[in-house]
């Protein structure tokens, strides 16, 4: 048996461009969701976009839909792209037409590319993770309902990409979108009796401000100790140690909102998200606040950004002054310090180790 | 059950909110399957976690790919352990593929399948513990390996690639498929200190992502300046071609007339021309591969992007070099230190020291600001000798 991932993978790409791989030489978008590629002898094929579901989760009922999709209009081949959409490759127009309003029937809206909002992902949250500090899909689900016109009705001034991450562990692509949202735990976590079961030394070496310390009883038995005043409530010694817990979550727990994150190089770079609202409590079903927040970010950088302008380029041009100025947003000192660092963090060439 | 506990009741009112809008929706799509809703449900009434890590399965062959999650009240919802399983390069996967994972989501878990997850690759989440054995078994009958989980290669991913892109300097599948051939031992076993996640971007665009969230990124890219196509460029009219013209970051390019000329030592490669000009300007021929070093979300340190490391002229040498970067990351890193924080802490010129055999040229986007530097004899000698042979005072 082959050892690691199915391959070669020219056994699962469509067999109609199996002769174009590596000629293609043109695309255009034609509408939201449907862009034409054309190779170097002429062939044209066009490619699908569907959205899916926040955190990527189908039942086999659905998905066996999806698959016989798959099988009728695109060769019996699709993809799932990393930021959680479907993506169909068909011979013709025609067929894209038809896949595209049979997909809607699904209830799958087409859409994406060019100024359009083109993603939105998140982690499990609560659904099947153990860190969770907020219920990232239930947020997107919220936002996807608010945002969702932009898909492929209205334009925006550039890609859009949103994301929701339920800790700092960032699972959901927080921190690489435009629009990031990040769960944040806010309490000093617990120690309880049962942490003598974990691995102390392993444990208090994930802290990485150095807040737990092992202490000896006086019965002779080691527990460990966190110094209230270094903790950053990161999680990190929470998911190393069962006998690590957060006591009132429900109370303390809730996420940040970042923005202005991007992988393309073209003009402010490579950058992460910078936090605006360091924190937003909880508040299932509807998280009025932060689809409020975010629908506010958007509705401005649409009307003030020029075409082809990321929210990290709108902002590298007005400055972080006049963002808060034209959304209206309070600005939080907490947050000062880490507006100025760009993109790629100076690493301290040849350090003294 | 006759009498659910209140917050199972709040729940399910929680739950009928969220079900409202029109973006397709998760909470119908779990309504479906057997997925233990009410938990969930519960754990929103609660706004707290109800699932815990813990247990441990013992699977002959599988020492990655399994996700124990345990539930905290039994009397609500069961466990929903997951098993990752490895999606085919650039992410295609056929029809037949999808119908055999449903029947096996059917079969042991229950009835769901999350394609795709942000790490990609295919979750069948709800399997007992007990089933976990068999169903990784009959996955593997079918062709299918699980993985992507522990200290281990994470599923390396890419963008689309040469199967569908023209941009496409490196083909990104066959790549990934090369890179299972020689390093599935170190994908499959967990034997680094943390995880290490390696992402394949076929040009400078970037969208596998592999600038910013890998721990080893890989990006295609060319030498100089990239090709113009003279027929294609007669199809733009006066004010695409001065916008085009207008766009280049570093003004590079020069307008004559009705054409255009690319400086190419002043070329970036940041692509802004080649995506204005509808075919008429593609990457150059003459290629380079990139590879960034240190990206990650998580960690100790908070998310940092990659830093480009090394200038390459074959995907062979990427190949190659991965193999090397992962030695010294096993000798020299702590444990659950991911690449990133073991490069903040030893520095990145230490890094390439240890590496040897790197080609070293200037990749340094930004330089250091503090002046805490481990001068040592031999640098206090030799860099003024080097500075006054640059540029005179002796």
């Amino acid at each position: 048996m082959q050892e690691g991932p199915p391959r070669p993978y020219t056994k699962f790409i469509p067999s109609f461009i199996k002769d174009s791989v590596g000629k293609w030489r043109t695309h255009k978008i034609v509408e939201p969701g449907i862009v034409e590629h054309v190779d170097i002898n002429g062939n044209k094929i066009y490619t699908v976009r569907a959205g899916s579901t926040p955190n990527g989760r189908y039942s086999t009922e659905t998905m066996r839909k999806i698959s016989a999709l798959a099988r009728k209009y695109s060769g019996g081949s699709m993809r799932f792209t990393g930021a959680v959409n479907m993506e169909f490759i068909v011979k013709d127009m025609k067929d894209a037409i038809a896949l595209k309003t049979e997909l809607e029937d699904l209830g799958f809206p087409v859409g994406g590319w060019d100024g359009h909002l083109w993603s939105l992902t998140s982690c499990a949250g609560y659904f099947h993770c153990a860190l969770a500090a907020t219920d990232a899909p239930s947020i997107i689900q919220n936002i996807g309902n608010a945002l969702g016109k932009y898909f492929n009705k209205e334009e925006l001034p550039a890609k859009l990409t949103v994301a929701a991450s339920g800790c700092p562990s960032s699972c959901g692509n927080s921190f690489l979108t435009d629009i990031s949202i990040s769960g944040i735990h806010t309490e000093v976590p617990i120690i309880t009796p049962d942490v003598s079961k974990c691995d102390l030394q392993g444990t208090a070496y994930t802290c990485p401000v150095g807040a737990i310390q092992i202490k000896q009883l006086p019965d002779g038995s080691k527990t460990l100790e966190i110094r209230n005043n270094l903790c950053i409530g990161c999680g990190l010694c929470v998911g190393a140690c069962a006998g690590i817990i957060f006591e009132t979550p429900e109370k303390t727990d809730g996420h940040a909102i970042a923005i202005g994150g991007k992988a393309v190089p073209s003009r402010v770079g490579t950058t992460l998200s910078r936090i605006v609202i360091p924190y937003l409590p909880n508040e299932p079903p509807y998280y009025p606040k932060t689809v409020a927040a975010v629908v506010r970010i958007v509705e401005t950088w649409k009307k003030d950004a020029r075409k082809g302008e990321r929210i990290a380029d709108w902002i590298d041009r007005i400055g972080w002054e006049k963002f808060f100025e034209k959304t209206g947003l309070p600005f939080f000192e907490q947050d000062m310090e880490y507006l100025d660092i760009r993109g790629i963090m100076t690493l301290r060439e040849g350090g003294t180790r | 059950m006759s009498n659910p506990p209140e917050e199972v009741v709040k729940g399910r009112k929680i739950l009928d909110d969220l079900k409202k809008g029109d973006w397709p929706n998760f909470v119908k799509e779990a309504q479906k399957t057997r997925y233990p809703v009410d938990l969930y449900g519960a754990s929103l009434a609660l706004k707290r976690d109800l699932f815990t890590t813990g247990g441990y399965v013992s699977v002959p062959g599988a020492p990655t790919g399994i996700l124990m999650r345990v539930t905290s009240r039994p009397d609500i919802g069961e466990n929903a352990n997951i098993v990752r399983v490895l999606i085919p390069s650039g992410n295609f996967v056929t029809s037949e593929m999808l119908d055999k994972l449903c029947d096996l989501a059917d079969k042991y878990g229950v009835g769901m399948v999350h394609a795709i997850s942000t790490g990609e690759d295919i979750e069948i989440p709800g399997i007992p513990k007990e089933k976990i054995r068999d169903f990784i078994a009959e996955l593997r009958q079918n062709g299918y390996e699980c993985g992507s989980t522990g200290d281990a290669f994470r599923a390396t991913t890419t963008c689309v690639g040469s199967a569908l892109c023209e941009y496409s300097n490196l083909n990104t599948e066959e790549f990934r498929d090369k890179f299972y051939d020689m390093y599935n031992d170190f994908a499959k076993y967990p034997t680094f200190p943390h995880k290490v996640k390696v992402k394949v971007s076929g040009c400078p665009i970037d969208c596998g992502r592999a600038t910013q969230k890998a721990d080893i990124g890989i990006v295609g890219s060319w030498k100089g300046a990239p090709e113009v196509d003279e027929k294609l460029l007669k199809n733009l009219n006066n004010e695409e071609i001065d916008g085009i013209v207008n766009s280049c970051p570093t003004g590079a390019i020069k307008r004559n007339g009705s054409s255009i000329s690319i400086k190419g030592e002043d070329c970036t490669q940041c692509m802004i021309c080649v995506r204005k000009s509808k075919g008429a300007i593609m990457p150059g021929k003459e290629k380079q591969f990139l590879i960034y070093v240190g990206g990650k979300l998580r960690g100790k340190k908070g998310p940092l992007t990659g830093k480009l490391f090394a200038r390459l002229n074959s995907p062979e040498e990427a190949l190659d070099i991965i193999n090397r970067i992962v030695e010294v990351y096993i000798e020299q890193a702590a444990r659950k230190e991911r690449i990133g924080d073991m490069l903040l802490r030893v520095g990145m010129k230490s890094f390439m020291d240890m590496m040897k055999e790197v080609p070293r040229s200037m990749n340094s986007k930004d330089l250091r600001t503090n002046v805490f530097y481990a001068v040592n004899e031999k640098d206090r000698e030799e860099i003024p000798r080097k500075v006054s042979k640059a540029v005179g005072g002796d």
